[in-house]
């Protein structure tokens, strides 16, 4: 995946985009791979990706997490475009069932990922406005808080509680119905 | 970046400190004039960005330029420099990185970047870097990304997210967040801790609210005073979205809205079930785009009031309302049509200038209202016609059923129709057809006959204008998809079905939907030798009306599809 693009692979595929971490690795990838992140797909209407887009916010080990998740998503899309119109087609019906639940398995593996990296993929998401996984990220995260007691979410996030006593005795006070 | 951008740091005001203060002397005294361009051209986000790989002196320069006084002088330069030194995060790649990248960003989304903060912010990265290994990570993300994962997270959820500390006090206060009762989890009739928990969120979150959804307070007397408190607190203001659905035991009188229900200036969107809109209520939103009253008591005069200052509604959904005899519709941008009612609830329904109406469904039932539609230009999807709903005019075409039918034009917008009818009636369907040249999907639904059980003073069916055996355009040519839903179970009717195997040679699918149905012997009947369209598929489904398994794509922005619970091809 992660190959400085050769002269004649470029002439072999022209809607190739290279994407450039921060640490100057190179990433070749489809127009419509690049296109899932909203802030690339300006930049390739605006004409300024020739010679490569750097992305100096993205590190390359985050950079080869996105661009797998764009190439999947990116198939999808072409998918869903190609087939609107028929719908009568039953192994059509049969196709498209699968590819969804096997998107959401690989959406599910996709976030089998330790917090860093999942916080990472927030700010990659964000930077590059690509909805889809700014979504599926924001969401593990709010789901890892859900149903969960201050303490346990403090543990978990390696929080220092700088609320005095006083302050968090209000705190619980003003809010009990919550804890309750 | 950050490797390298730390490594720089690192390099330029560690170990070789003499040759940055010559490199930046230097440059000092010869190019005093390029000092206001190198302000400005500072990356305001991320110092470590940007920089090219060798040139330490420029990461010096701008670093200099960064803090307030831009004087540059040799004695400011060495009293910056330990400082600089000092404030640089840790020399440990493997740690830092991660939080510099945070920092960096966060930067970037804040777009502060004041650049008297910079040096605490290296000291903060330093200090997270020294102390854990893993910080907080939701404290170091932007605001902006921090409220984006809060509001997805419920009420109850969110305010307990409060008691872990001021950074996290902090984003729950700074999200957007709704009032809905629905995800307060207390017991269905316990009523005082729903409201005191209403209460507890409307005075303690600081925030306008987007949305207000109740569905599970009712509307009596004891609980008004504090209906027309929530309303009237000033937060709601700006909302957006309202939706009321009140509770109502069977027996229970529908109460009244209060006024201050339908102040808010700025609402699109309003949902209201199980009260009574006091006569003379106007709302006052001129942004308002959906409109949906379920189960309300409201006169036809306060409706047409209320709807002649909605301009721009674009969605209508009248479902089951009492006390709406006729309605005149006058809304350029309304798009979507639902009308659901009572037998003898609405009997009259114009609807004038629908530039815009592209979806019409009124009443599966056998009963519904006159209609009359002067012109619809953009109508895509109309129905259910036919029975009591007998007389439809549509610009200049025309459907009348008692008397004569008169074709003098026709729809040639719409695409998917919905007819309704009690018996397989081929001269029925014929003239509806007639009618829409460019059919793409009918549905056609068999009503029972027990529904019509009042004396009706409009005759249902009856008609034989068309010659069925003459070309009709949308069979030969556009039809893609039937529905019969509920066709009799009656051995002679395969002639009903027939008729359409053999015509339309477009046909893709033929979807048969009942609720309890032994097809095998029925296919027998169908002439399938003389396929018109060798690609159509069948479908053979049963549906409950609560229960869904499985879906048909053309379900899809189609109301006439009824829940289909299964499914079978057999071809």
């Amino acid at each position: 995946m992660a190959s400085a693009g050769s002269g004649d692979e470029k002439a072999a595929a022209a809607a190739m985009i290279t994407l450039i971490s921060s640490d100057n690795e190179k990433f070749e990838v489809t127009e419509a791979t690049a296109t899932l992140s909203q802030t690339i797909r300006h930049m390739i209407e605006d004409g300024c990706t020739d010679g490569g887009v750097p992305l100096p916010n993205v590190t390359s080990k985050i950079l080869a997490r996105v661009i797998e998740y764009c190439k999947k998503h990116a198939t999808a899309a072409a998918g869903e475009e190609g087939s609107s119109s028929s719908f009568s087609d039953a192994a059509f019906l049969e196709v498209d069932r699968a590819f969804l639940e096997e998107l959401e398995e690989f959406d599910d593996a996709f976030l089998e990922v330790d917090r860093a990296t999942l916080f990472d993929l927030i700010l990659a998401a964000n930077y590059l406005d690509i909805k889809g996984l700014l979504n599926l990220t924001c969401q593990k995260v709010a789901d890892s808080v859900k149903g969960k007691t201050p303490e346990q979410i403090r543990e978990m996030y390696n929080i220092v509680n700088d609320l005095t006593p006083e302050e968090e005795a209000e705190i619980r006070r003003e809010t009990q119905w919550a804890f309750e | 970046m950050d490797n390298r951008g730390v490594k720089q740091l690192r390099d330029c005001a560690g170990e070789d400190g003499e040759q940055n203060r010559k490199e930046v002397k230097m440059d000092g005294a010869g190019e005093e004039e390029k000092l206001p361009d190198l302000v400005s051209s500072l990356p305001i986000t991320n110092p470590t960005t940007s920089l090219p790989p060798v040139d330490r002196g420029e990461v010096k320069r701008q670093r200099d330029c960064a803090s307030e006084d831009v004087e540059r002088n040799g004695t400011g330069e060495e009293e910056k420099s330990p400082e600089l030194v000092s404030s640089l995060p840790t020399p440990n790649p493997t740690t830092s990185p991660p939080s510099m990248d945070r920092r960096g960003v966060k930067r970037l989304m804040d777009g502060a970047g004041v650049d008297g903060d910079r040096d605490r912010e290296f000291k903060k990265a330093k200090s997270e870097a020294l102390e854990e290994e893993e910080s907080d990570l939701v404290s170091s993300l932007p605001l902006e990304l921090a409220c984006d994962i809060f509001s997805r997270l419920s009420t109850i959820d969110g305010v307990s997210t409060t008691a872990v500390c001021h950074t996290w006090k902090q984003i729950w206060l700074a999200t957007p967040i709704s009032v809905n009762d629905g995800e307060l989890v207390v017991g269905p009739g316990d009523t005082e801790k729903r409201k005191m928990i209403i209460d507890c969120i409307i005075k303690s979150h600081p925030l306008p609210f987007g949305r207000f959804k109740c569905s599970f307070l009712r509307l009596t007397p004891i609980l008004m005073a504090n209906w027309e408190l929530w309303f009237a607190d000033p937060r709601f203001d700006s909302i957006d979205e309202l939706v009321l659905l009140f509770r109502r035991g069977v027996h229970t009188a529908r109460g009244p809205l209060p006024h201050t229900a339908l102040r808010f200036p700025i609402v699109r969107v309003i949902i209201l079930a199980n009260c009574r809109i006091p006569s003379g209520s106007e709302i006052v939103s001129p942004r308002l785009s959906v409109l949906e009253l379920r189960n309300v008591v409201i006169s036809s005069d306060t409706m047409q009031g209320i709807l002649s200052r909605c301009h721009k509604l674009e969605t209508l959904k009248l479902i089951r309302n009492i006390g709406i005899v006729t309605l005149s519709l006058k809304l350029k941008r309304l798009c979507r049509l639902y009308v659901l009612c009572h037998k003898k609830e609405l009997t009259h329904l114009t609807i004038m200038e629908a530039e815009s109406l592209e979806e019409f469904y009124v009443n599966q039932f056998a009963y519904g209202p006159l209609v009359v539609i002067d012109s619809a230009p953009m109508l895509r999807t109309l129905g259910y016609i036919g029975l009591e709903t007998p007389s439809f005019d549509i610009g200049d075409s025309m459907f009348r059923q008692s008397s004569a039918i008169k074709v003098t034009g026709h729809c040639t917008s719409v695409t998917t129709l919905a007819v309704k009818m009690f018996l397989p009636d081929l001269e029925y369907i014929a003239d509806f057809l007639n009618l829409f040249p460019y059919l793409e999907t009918l549905h056609i639904l068999f009503v029972d006959r027990s529904q019509l059980t009042y004396p009706s003073e409009r005759s249902a069916g009856e008609t034989c204008l068309s010659n069925r055996e003459g070309q009709i355009n949308c069979l030969n040519n556009t039809l893609r998809n039937l529905y019969f839903w509920n066709h009799p179970e009656i051995d002679h009717h395969t002639e009903f079905t027939n008729y359409f195997i053999e015509r339309c040679s477009v046909l893709k699918s033929m979807v048969f939907a009942t609720k309890e149905w032994h097809w095998s012997d029925w296919t027998d009947q169908m002439n399938l030798k003389h396929l018109a369209s060798p690609r159509v598929q069948f479908y053979f489904a049963s549906y409950q009306h609560t229960v869904v398994v499985g879906r048909l794509p053309i379900m899809e922005n189609d109301p006439f599809g009824l829940p289909v619970s299964v499914y079978q091809t057999i071809m």
